[in-house]
């Protein structure tokens, strides 16, 4: 923009110094009209200097023409509005210029016509031929007295006609009188003055016309300005043919009439030269004027070209400063060069960037702040154990955390921007719980919560569903926030709690009692049974064996109740998971009609911190509760597997069990840790239930599935103490059988 | 852009001022330059045709004067620059008209002797022939070089009045000339 100011005072400049030349020319050109002759001596200074200044004008231009066709090419700010001032300054420039021009071309006409008045022009011919006709008289008076004269030439020889011509210089008052022949080689002469040169002889066409009979008399104009009057005449001669001599009688014309005649000619000569050049002269005049007003015209739009950039410059600084601003450069500042309207405009655009840029300072410190809780919820949201989902008002999926893949084992990244009901067409577990929340969604406008239980690949799942609608003006950021929670494992918890409440107080309560009244029926049998008939004898005998043998079960179950309910004491310590499948397993090695057991250890030591004790119990209970699942007569086969793995970072041990029995009912299969709950018709349903409550004091996982091939099993994951390598030890396949 | 506006400024300025100048008829002409060496000056004859525009001899007989000149000149050919000037002739005359005697007068510029003629045939064949011009002696010349003789008869267009002298810029009726003839010495 410096660049556009240094170019307008350079252009202030050469419209100065343009200027300046364009007003001497046109005061050279006014002094000029003063005179013709004057009007000569400055024509070779007005013309070399308008053609100049014209060439210069067209120049210019031509040079700001092309620089405004660029300039309206490349869109440049400013363009189109500079093309319609010039061509508005041009348009008023033009309306005057032509009427001067079409009046000053008039004006000439008349003004040049003026100059020569019909009566001076008449007055001066009639001076010329007032003039010719008082010197006719005077010829005609000095022809009577000449023409008798040549007939004494006549035959005269040289030497006579000389005599003869001195003889009548002195009589006849003529100048001088020649006697030549048809070659005009002259014979005789003679001059008034004797200090005369050579006579003038007459002119080859004149002779000719002599020579044919005529006589030639006319008015000569001397080289002093004067005036002579010449007589040729023939002179006919007796000698032979083409001898014909010429006479000449040169008469002076008087001084007085001399001078008189002379004024005439000069004046009418120089009028008639005047009226001869006045067509010409108009002409030329109203060229160098037609370059006059040319050069104002072209100066006019030179101008126009020069006021329109300095109209548009802060018009054009104005764009390019919005333009600025549009791209994002809100500290653009403008100079404000001048005080008036523009100067206003420009103090309220450099106004308008301060606001803008505190403005979008603010906005982009809010951003950042949005983007922080943004960043902030995100976290909180990623590390959620509980699955958040957002819906628009179309009920399509916005956004998703983690746990939402986590919670159902799929990836729910493939759903945003799909209907969340896409999601149980594609997985069709989850198609009934899709639709039910789909429908609540839309039914229901207030907050809502509901708990239901979704059958997954993984087994049954309790979920508990939350929604709150988010209300908005704005369309795109209504929808509702769905947050699912995985319940199972607590409310497995807490059915745990209370069932071990309820062992407790069984144990507590039932156990008391259970040592009195069996003690009471052997005291009855012992008592009573030696003194009483057979038939009563044996009727006792059945009912106290009945009440010991029930007793006895019932204190059984007691203590399972008590184990149950029992609280941890453990006492962990580092254990290898080889070792002590091993060590279970010797215990059925005996057994090989009922149990076939199959080992696949881990070559390396799995060691975890447990108690060995306990965790002895956990095998035997899932090996002595896979036998007992058999149906009567067939032979429990058991596989023993134990592997590390890796899982989000963590290690850990696993055991798996795997057997090839009947496997869980697939009702059964999602509670088959809890109490109660078995499907052997002599099972307390307890078992399961307490190796769970020890696999988790230990910080595992237990997980019950059937195999495609059929059977049962039982997974299990401890974290895992540390992982070694024993060197030369292959993978451990053990046999019992 | 700015070579073709002149021109055409030029053509717009030589049609207002002669719309006709293209039609150039008459013209002055030289012709039958001989050369003869007496008393070792070259001498030289030649003819002058002066055929002139009739617009140009009306304007003689509306009083406009008008100078003639008639040059010849020896030149050295020189193939590598500007032939060099041995010796150059010039002869002058001014005509004009003198309304009251009807007669055209002639001014020899060299002598300023005046000559009437009642026309300007008579006029102009005086000075039809030009005889005996002595150009150069013969000792300036070098006889290993070429020579030639060079003429030319024009009207003095700078000599007229500014009107015409404006319309001889524009137009070559205005401004005649037989241009320079060649012969070879």
């Amino acid at each position: 923009m410096a660049d556009v100011r240094k170019v307008l005072v350079r252009e202030r400049w050469l419209l100065a110094i343009m200027f300046a030349a364009l007003v001497a020319a046109i005061l050279l050109m006014a002094d000029a009209t003063q005179s013709v002759a004057y009007f000569g001596r400055l024509h070779n200074l007005l013309l070399p200097i308008n053609t100049t200044l014209l060439v210069v004008f067209i120049a210019l231009i031509v040079y700001n023409i092309s620089r405004l066709i660029g300039r309206l090419r490349r869109q440049a700010p400013g363009a189109k509005l500079t093309l319609r001032l010039v061509l508005l300054f041009v348009l008023t420039a033009s309306m005057p210029v032509f009427i001067v021009y079409t009046f000053s071309i008039w004006l000439l006409e008349r003004g040049v016509d003026s100059w020569f008045d019909v009566k001076v022009e008449s007055a001066l011919q009639d001076a010329v031929d007032l003039s010719r006709a008082s010197l006719d008289l005077h010829i005609r008076t000095l022809r009577q007295q000449a023409e008798p004269l040549v007939t004494e030439f006549v035959d005269a020889d040289s030497f006579n006609a000389t005599l003869l011509i001195n003889d009548l210089l002195g009589t006849t008052g003529a100048a001088e009188i020649a006697l030549f022949d048809s070659n005009n080689q002259i014979i005789a002469s003679g001059n008034a003055e004797p200090s005369a040169a050579v006579p003038q002889l007459p002119a080859e066409s004149v002779l000719q016309l002599v020579l044919q009979g005529e006589s030639y008399v006319t008015l000569d104009p001397t080289s002093d300005a004067r005036l002579q009057i010449r007589m040729v005449y023939p002179v006919p001669s007796d000698l032979a043919v083409g001898e014909t001599r010429l006479l000449q009688f040169l008469y002076p014309v008087s001084d007085r009439i001399g001078n008189l005649a002379a004024n005439v000619q000069d004046a009418f000569g120089r009028y008639n030269e005047l009226i001869y050049l006045r067509t010409p002269l108009k002409q030329n005049f109203i060229l160098v004027l037609t370059l006059v007003l040319a050069l104002g015209a072209l100066f006019a739009v030179f101008a126009a070209f020069y006021w329109s950039r300095v109209l548009v410059a802060p018009i054009q600084e104005l764009a390019e400063g919005t333009k600025a601003v549009a791209a994002g450069q809100y500290h653009k500042k403008l100079p404000v060069r001048q005080h008036d309207d523009l100067g206003m405009l420009v103090v309220s655009f450099n106004r308008m960037t301060e606001r803008l840029t505190v403005a979008r300072d603010t906005t982009i410190i809010n951003q950042r702040i949005i983007e922080n809780q943004r960043t902030y919820l995100q976290t909180i949201l990623e590390h959620l154990s509980s699955s958040v989902m957002s819906l628009d008002s179309s009920f399509a999926l916005k956004t998703i955390n983690a746990a939402s893949s986590e919670i159902f084992n799929i990836n729910m990244s493939q759903f945003i921007g799909k209907q969340f009901v896409q999601i149980g067409i594609t997985h069709s577990f989850l198609k009934d719980f899709c639709t039910l929340v789909a429908s609540k969604i839309r039914e229901t406008t207030e907050e809502w919560q509901v708990e239901m239980e979704v059958f997954t690949p993984q087994g049954r799942k309790t979920i508990l569903c939350k929604t709150v609608k988010l209300p908005s003006e704005e369309e795109s950021q209504r929808g509702c926030v769905l947050v699912f929670d995985d319940v199972t494992t607590l409310l497995q918890a807490q059915r745990d709690s209370a069932w071990g409440e309820v062992a407790r107080r069984l144990a507590h309560e039932i156990k008391n009692p259970l040592t009195p009244i069996q003690l009471s029926a052997e005291r009855l049998r012992r008592k009573l049974l030696p003194n009483l008939a057979p038939e009563q004898s044996e009727l006792v005998d059945r009912a106290t064996h009945t009440i010991v043998q029930q007793v006895e079960s019932m204190k059984l179950m007691v203590n399972d109740f008590s184990d149950y309910a029992r609280m941890p004491t453990m006492e962990p310590t580092p254990l290898d998971i080889n070792s002590l499948v091993l060590d279970t397993v010797e215990l059925y090695k005996g057994d090989r009609k009922s149990v076939d057991i199959q080992l696949d250890l881990d070559t390396n030591s799995l060691s975890i911190r447990g108690d060995s004790v306990r965790l002895r119990q956990v095998i035997h209970n899932l090996i002595k509760n896979a036998i007992e699942s058999m149906p009567d007569g067939e032979k429990c086969t058991l596989t023993i597997n134990t592997f590390p793995f890796e899982y989000t970072n963590a290690k850990y041990a696993g055991i798996e069990i795997a057997d090839n029995g009947p496997g869980f009912p697939t009702d059964v299969l999602g509670r088959a840790f809890d109490p109660y709950m078995t499907t052997k018709p002599k099972g307390n349903g307890l078992g399961l239930a307490i190796v769970k409550k020890i696999i988790e004091e230990h910080n595992g996982v237990i997980r019950a599935t059937n195999q495609k091939q059929g059977g049962a099993a039982i997974n299990i994951r401890f974290p895992l103490y540390d992982y070694g390598i024993k060197k030369g030890q292959e993978k451990l396949r053990v046999e019992t059988t | 852009m700015r070579l073709p506006f002149s021109f055409g400024l030029l053509f717009i300025i030589a049609s207002v001022l002669h719309p006709s100048s293209v039609l150039a008829g008459e013209n002055i002409t030289v012709s039958g330059l001989s050369s003869k060496i007496f008393e070792k000056i070259i001498r030289v004859d030649c003819d002058v045709n002066y055929e002139l525009d009739d617009r140009v001899k009306e304007a003689l007989r509306n009083g406009i004067e008008m100078t003639f000149i008639f040059e010849v000149e020896i030149r050295q050919e020189n193939i590598y620059w500007i032939d060099l000037l041995i010796s150059h002739f010039q002869r002058e005359f001014q005509i004009k008209y003198h309304a009251l005697s009807k007669q055209f007068v002639m001014i020899e510029m060299e002598n300023h002797k005046e000559r009437s003629f009642p026309d300007l045939y008579s006029a102009f064949y005086y000075q039809h022939q030009i005889r005996n011009v002595e150009l150069a002696n013969v000792g300036l010349l070098d006889i290993e070089q070429d020579y030639y003789f060079k003429a030319r008869a024009r009207l003095v267009s700078e000599n007229l009045p500014l009107p015409l002298r404006i319309k001889s810029y524009v137009s070559t009726d205005w401004r005649p000339s037989s241009g320079w003839i060649k012969w070879p010495m």
